[in-house]
Protein backbone atom coordinates (compact mmCIF):
# COMPACT_ATOMS: atom_id res chain seq x y z
CA UNK A 1 0.00 0.00 0.00
CA UNK A 2 2.83 2.40 0.81
CA UNK A 3 4.13 1.93 -2.75
CA UNK A 4 0.82 3.11 -4.21
CA UNK A 5 0.04 -0.25 -5.80
CA UNK A 6 -3.53 -1.54 -6.25
CA UNK A 7 -5.14 -3.24 -3.26
CA UNK A 8 -7.77 -5.92 -2.85
CA UNK A 9 -10.24 -7.04 -0.18
CA UNK A 10 -13.40 -5.51 1.23
CA UNK A 11 -11.66 -2.33 2.38
CA UNK A 12 -10.13 -1.74 -1.04
CA UNK A 13 -13.36 -0.27 -2.38
CA UNK A 14 -12.94 2.87 -0.25
CA UNK A 15 -10.80 5.41 -2.13
CA UNK A 16 -7.66 6.56 -0.39
CA UNK A 17 -5.26 9.46 -0.78
CA UNK A 18 -3.29 7.72 -3.54
CA UNK A 19 -6.42 7.01 -5.58
CA UNK A 20 -7.51 10.63 -5.63
CA UNK A 21 -4.08 12.26 -5.96
CA UNK A 22 -3.74 14.03 -9.30
CA UNK A 23 -1.02 12.25 -11.22
CA UNK A 24 -0.89 14.99 -13.86
CA UNK A 25 0.48 17.62 -11.47
CA UNK A 26 3.23 19.66 -13.15
CA UNK A 27 6.73 18.83 -11.97
CA UNK A 28 10.01 20.69 -12.33
CA UNK A 29 13.67 20.45 -11.44
CA UNK A 30 15.77 22.48 -9.03
CA UNK A 31 17.64 24.43 -11.72
CA UNK A 32 14.64 25.75 -13.65
CA UNK A 33 13.46 29.34 -13.42
CA UNK A 34 10.32 30.12 -11.46
CA UNK A 35 8.76 32.11 -14.31
CA UNK A 36 9.11 29.19 -16.73
CA UNK A 37 7.55 26.74 -14.27
CA UNK A 38 4.72 29.13 -13.41
CA UNK A 39 3.76 29.63 -17.05
CA UNK A 40 3.93 25.89 -17.70
CA UNK A 41 1.75 25.16 -14.67
CA UNK A 42 -0.77 27.90 -15.57
CA UNK A 43 -1.00 26.58 -19.13
CA UNK A 44 -2.04 23.22 -17.69
CA UNK A 45 -4.57 24.86 -15.36
CA UNK A 46 -2.54 24.46 -12.18
CA UNK A 47 -1.47 26.89 -9.48
CA UNK A 48 0.96 24.44 -7.91
CA UNK A 49 3.94 22.36 -8.99
CA UNK A 50 6.08 19.70 -7.35
CA UNK A 51 9.89 19.85 -7.43
CA UNK A 52 11.36 16.43 -8.11
CA UNK A 53 14.63 14.87 -9.22
CA UNK A 54 15.06 12.52 -12.18
CA UNK A 55 13.73 9.61 -10.09
CA UNK A 56 10.63 11.63 -9.12
CA UNK A 57 11.74 11.93 -5.51
CA UNK A 58 10.06 15.02 -4.04
CA UNK A 59 12.45 17.84 -3.10
CA UNK A 60 10.00 20.68 -2.71
CA UNK A 61 6.61 22.16 -3.38
CA UNK A 62 5.47 25.32 -5.13
CA UNK A 63 2.02 26.44 -4.04
CA UNK A 64 0.46 29.61 -5.50
CA UNK A 65 2.28 31.78 -2.93
CA UNK A 66 5.69 30.47 -4.04
CA UNK A 67 4.75 30.60 -7.75
CA UNK A 68 4.01 34.31 -7.38
CA UNK A 69 7.65 35.04 -6.49
CA UNK A 70 10.36 36.59 -8.67
CA UNK A 71 10.16 34.85 -12.08
CA UNK A 72 13.95 35.00 -12.47
CA UNK A 73 14.52 33.10 -9.24
CA UNK A 74 15.74 29.51 -9.42
CA UNK A 75 13.34 26.86 -8.16
CA UNK A 76 15.78 25.74 -5.47
CA UNK A 77 15.54 29.21 -3.89
CA UNK A 78 11.81 29.72 -4.45
CA UNK A 79 10.43 26.35 -3.40
CA UNK A 80 9.10 25.23 -0.05
CA UNK A 81 11.82 22.65 0.69
CA UNK A 82 11.11 19.21 2.16
CA UNK A 83 7.34 19.54 2.37
CA UNK A 84 5.29 17.20 4.54
CA UNK A 85 4.25 14.28 2.39
CA UNK A 86 1.58 11.67 2.95
CA UNK A 87 1.34 8.01 2.05
CA UNK A 88 -1.11 6.73 -0.58
CA UNK A 89 -2.95 4.49 1.90
CA UNK A 90 -4.10 7.30 4.23
CA UNK A 91 -7.90 7.36 4.35
CA UNK A 92 -9.74 10.29 2.82
CA UNK A 93 -11.50 11.03 6.08
CA UNK A 94 -8.20 11.48 7.90
CA UNK A 95 -6.67 13.46 5.04
CA UNK A 96 -9.63 15.83 4.89
CA UNK A 97 -9.51 16.33 8.64
CA UNK A 98 -5.80 17.24 8.50
CA UNK A 99 -6.17 19.44 5.41
CA UNK A 100 -9.08 21.42 6.86
CA UNK A 101 -7.44 21.78 10.28
CA UNK A 102 -4.23 23.07 8.73
CA UNK A 103 -5.79 24.99 5.81
CA UNK A 104 -3.91 22.93 3.21
CA UNK A 105 -5.31 23.37 -0.29
CA UNK A 106 -3.17 20.51 -1.53
CA UNK A 107 -0.78 17.89 -0.21
CA UNK A 108 1.86 15.80 -1.98
CA UNK A 109 1.32 12.05 -1.86
CA UNK A 110 4.49 9.98 -2.07
CA UNK A 111 5.56 6.39 -1.69
CA UNK A 112 7.51 5.49 1.44
CA UNK A 113 10.76 6.07 -0.49
CA UNK A 114 9.71 9.60 -1.36
CA UNK A 115 8.64 9.17 -4.99
CA UNK A 116 5.77 11.34 -6.13
CA UNK A 117 2.41 9.63 -6.59
CA UNK A 118 0.47 12.84 -7.17
CA UNK A 119 -0.91 15.99 -5.60
CA UNK A 120 -4.05 15.61 -3.51
CA UNK A 121 -6.45 18.56 -3.68
CA UNK A 122 -8.67 19.38 -0.73
CA UNK A 123 -11.58 20.05 -3.10
CA UNK A 124 -11.25 16.54 -4.57
CA UNK A 125 -11.22 14.95 -1.12
CA UNK A 126 -14.26 16.94 0.03
CA UNK A 127 -16.17 16.00 -3.15
CA UNK A 128 -15.30 12.31 -2.77
CA UNK A 129 -16.34 12.30 0.89
CA UNK A 130 -19.64 13.91 -0.04
CA UNK A 131 -20.19 11.21 -2.68
CA UNK A 132 -19.46 8.42 -0.17
CA UNK A 133 -22.21 9.63 2.21
CA UNK B 1 26.13 32.87 24.10
CA UNK B 2 23.29 33.32 21.67
CA UNK B 3 19.71 32.40 22.24
CA UNK B 4 17.63 30.54 19.69
CA UNK B 5 15.14 32.73 17.86
CA UNK B 6 12.79 29.96 16.75
CA UNK B 7 9.27 30.40 18.05
CA UNK B 8 8.28 27.28 19.93
CA UNK B 9 4.88 25.74 19.45
CA UNK B 10 3.25 22.98 21.47
CA UNK B 11 2.15 19.77 19.83
CA UNK B 12 -1.62 19.36 20.22
CA UNK B 13 -1.10 15.60 20.64
CA UNK B 14 1.71 15.13 23.13
CA UNK B 15 2.34 18.68 24.30
CA UNK B 16 6.01 18.52 23.29
CA UNK B 17 7.63 21.77 22.14
CA UNK B 18 8.16 21.86 18.39
CA UNK B 19 9.65 24.51 16.10
CA UNK B 20 6.98 24.27 13.46
CA UNK B 21 3.83 22.30 12.73
CA UNK B 22 4.71 19.08 10.86
CA UNK B 23 1.51 19.22 8.84
CA UNK B 24 1.37 22.75 7.40
CA UNK B 25 4.83 24.04 8.38
CA UNK B 26 3.28 27.43 9.06
CA UNK B 27 4.30 29.47 12.10
CA UNK B 28 1.64 30.01 14.77
CA UNK B 29 -0.49 27.10 13.56
CA UNK B 30 -3.42 26.80 15.99
CA UNK B 31 -3.42 23.00 15.57
CA UNK B 32 0.37 22.52 15.60
CA UNK B 33 1.32 18.86 15.68
CA UNK B 34 4.64 17.01 15.85
CA UNK B 35 5.72 14.49 13.21
CA UNK B 36 5.11 11.49 15.49
CA UNK B 37 1.59 12.50 16.47
CA UNK B 38 0.72 13.42 12.87
CA UNK B 39 1.90 10.02 11.63
CA UNK B 40 -0.23 8.31 14.27
CA UNK B 41 -3.25 10.53 13.56
CA UNK B 42 -3.13 9.59 9.89
CA UNK B 43 -2.40 5.96 10.80
CA UNK B 44 0.84 6.12 8.86
CA UNK B 45 2.44 4.52 11.89
CA UNK B 46 1.20 2.93 15.09
CA UNK B 47 2.46 3.31 18.62
CA UNK B 48 4.49 0.21 19.39
CA UNK B 49 3.72 -1.83 22.49
CA UNK B 50 6.18 -1.51 25.34
CA UNK B 51 9.40 -3.21 24.26
CA UNK B 52 10.09 -5.04 27.52
CA UNK B 53 6.75 -5.80 29.08
CA UNK B 54 6.39 -8.01 32.13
Amino acid sequence: MAAGLPTEGTNAQHPRAGDLARKDVPTCGLTEKLGDVKSRAKAQGWDAAVVVNEERVVFGLLRSKELDGDPEQLIEKAMRPGPSTYRPYVSLHEMLHAMVDHKLVNAPITTSDGRLVGLLLQTDVAAAMEKEK
Amino acid sequence: MTEGTAVKEKCKGCGREIEVCSCCEEPHCPAAICFGCLSQELKQTYRQPHAHGG
